[in-house]
């Protein structure tokens, strides 16, 4: 099947790809982080690394070597618009999980990593699904 | 629909026969544009307007109205 040469097609061929793998991430992440529940020192680094590659990602949308034409298409009115709300999301995500977590019973026998570990972990993921949930609902019937 | 703002840029377009894609290469913008101010998703900033209004040839208000 031959794909289409014109910006706005890339540009929404990739838009749905991006959707769609940083919602992947996000679950992903969520599974990954549910499962370790107390870290080793080693993967304590690797998810620090994996959570500032997302938000990296969220922050710049990715596509850093696509054509500025198409990355433009990409990032358009919509998908900033998204974007904030995604990112605001996030926010209230992180700062529910933290003001829960200090009222679990028990809280305070987690160490401070442990717990910027849940609070970061929650941020990211409700970033990223509802990053990918709102992109995925502009494509529809598009 | 938003309850904000009515549109009637789906009818625009289809009396232009024109696909959402084409549209969208017209004023610059990515077909996700279109289909959610289309579909009231999005209300669109003052310059997506001028710029759906000249790809289509009419005028803002041709195309977004403030509810009755």
């Amino acid at each position: 099947m031959g794909y289409s040469k014109d910006p706005v097609e890339i540009a929404d061929r990739q838009s749905r790809k991006r959707a769609i793998l940083l919602g992947l991430c996000g679950i992903a992440f969520l599974v990954v982080q549910a499962l370790a529940t107390r870290p080793h020192q080693g993967e304590s680094a690797l998810w620090t690394f994996t959570a500032a590659l997302y938000l990296l990602l969220l922050a710049t949308g990715g596509g850093l070597l696509t054509r500025t034409k198409i990355r433009a298409l990409m990032n358009d009115d919509v998908t900033r618009e998204n974007h904030r709300t995604a990112v605001a999301a996030g926010f209230w995500a992180a700062m529910l999980t933290a003001l829960g977590f200090y009222w679990v019973p028990g809280a305070d026998q987690h160490s401070a990593r442990e717990a910027i570990r849940i609070v970061v972990t929650l941020g990211v993921v409700a970033s990223l699904l509802a990053f990918s949930y709102l992109e995925l609902r502009a494509h529809r019937n598009a | 629909m938003h309850e904000q703002l009515h549109n009637r840029l789906r009818e625009a377009r289809l009396r232009r026969n024109l696909t959402q894609a084409e549209l969208a290469t017209l004023a610059d913008v990515s077909r996700k544009t279109i289909n959610t101010v289309e579909n009231g998703v999005f209300i669109p900033s003052t310059v997506l307007a001028l710029r759906l209004a000249r790809a289509l040839g009419a005028s803002v208000e041709e195309l977004f109205q403030l509810p009755q």
